[in-house]
């Protein structure tokens, strides 16, 4: 029986490449998931991005993206808030949250839905999302569907750690100058 | 400005043994990220090499968070945590160092009594306070997880799987992150001067 719901969820999931799941916390921008609409390609798995603890006029907690001027070209550049973050508490972890304040959030990549009821505001992967709405659909529409996803669902973040910090601008620059470095020299392997 | 000039100063004072030139020495206390360390193989049970062997080594600096710990039972004489600093995740071995703890408890016995005679109290003190910091630099059962720490080792390849094994450690605390700045300042310069010379 079991043997049998594998073999149907391969076949659903047949011809659609999720990325691998990732155990390290890679450091990653606020607006790099917000702005990301294929969601095939939206980071899966665990990640730290930096950026300012805002209290959402719905009243959950946002992390806002800050404004990187000075280390970033201007074309690059958005002003400070522009997007933002929903960040989901661990049932587990006793998170302090501390709004107004520049922080390093450490958590999981997940997608919610903001168009469900208030009561029913659940986050799962991007990999369960996706699943979820392939179920039993055809080949031909699939596209479309994955397409349309980013309608329905938003990226957000299901915390582990929160760290309050002074300079962010000046660690987010560090940890980028140091991704560069890593994935420049992969690319040369 | 001049607070983290100063501890650039500093760590390349500490790291300044890497930045030695000669090819074929071996290098101690390194900056790695965890994803070289990942790679690294080892020559002998103490020389390791990195980079493609293109860099010897003893000893490595790793500045990562904790994102797991298992207490250790009674035969085994390791914490285990496992570490993290976003390029990848490693398994991390602290020894207990009961028999030291032990000795640091005597030690501060011995104070404890002196004190009472009376005679030498400043000295005393001061000696108590050296015993606490001591006793607090040297337990590890106080690093918990979502701690950042500075690890000072070497690299633990034990059946294929590589691990770190920290010879001392602290803990990296406070908002400022003034040291976490200047080591990846110091892995950046690190990297950079290794990615040149290796694409000669």
């Amino acid at each position: 029986m079991t043997e049998m719901k594998e073999n149907d969820l391969n076949e659903n999931m047949e011809g659609i490449d999720l990325l691998e799941y990732c155990f390290y916390h890679k450091f990653l921008l606020v607006e790099e998931l917000v702005l990301q609409k294929n969601f095939l390609k939206l980071h899966h798995g665990r990640c730290t991005v930096i950026g300012k603890l805002i209290q959402h006029q719905n009243g959950y907690p946002v992390l806002e993206n800050i404004n990187q001027s000075s280390i970033l070209p201007r074309a690059c550049n958005l002003p400070e808030g522009t997007v933002n973050l929903r960040l989901f508490k661990f049932v587990t972890a006793d998170v302090e949250l501390k709004f107004g304040q520049y922080c390093e959030v450490c958590g999981e990549v997940v997608l919610w839905n903001p168009n469900s009821p208030r009561d029913n505001w659940l986050s799962m992967t991007p990999r369960s999302a996706v699943e979820l709405e392939l179920k039993n659909c055809d080949k031909a529409v699939r596209k479309q569907k994955i397409e349309k996803l980013c309608d329905t669902y938003l990226p957000a973040v299901n915390i582990f750690r929160v760290d309050y910090i002074d300079c962010a601008v000046e660690l987010i620059q560090r940890h980028l100058k140091i991704r560069l470095l890593t994935s420049n020299h992969k690319r040369s392997n | 400005m001049s607070g983290s000039d100063c501890l650039d100063v500093q760590f390349s004072a500490k790291c300044s043994l890497k930045t030695s030139d000669s090819d074929n020495k071996h290098l101690e206390c390194v900056p790695l990220l965890l994803m070289d360390v990942k790679h690294c193989s080892a020559s002998s049970p103490t020389l390791f090499e990195a980079f493609d062997a293109k860099v010897f080594f003893r000893t490595i600096m790793v500045h990562a968070r904790i994102v797991g710990k298992m207490v250790p039972t009674k035969n085994n004489g390791h914490y285990k945590f496992e570490i993290d600093d976003n390029t990848s995740i490693l398994p991390l071995f602290i020894p207990k160092k009961e028999a030291d703890i032990l000795e640091l408890q005597r030690l501060r016995n011995e104070v404890f009594i002196r004190k009472s005679i009376k005679e030498n109290t400043d000295i005393l003190t001061a000696l108590e306070k050296l015993l606490n910091k001591t006793r607090k630099q040297l337990d590890p059962s106080r690093i918990a997880v979502g701690n950042k720490v500075f690890v000072f080792g070497r690299p633990n390849l034990f059946r294929g799987q590589v691990g770190v094994f920290g010879f001392s450690w602290d803990i990296d605390t406070g908002c400022d992150r003034t040291m976490e700045l200047a080591f990846k300042d110091e892995i950046i310069d690190w990297y950079m001067k290794i990615y040149k010379t290796s694409k000669r």
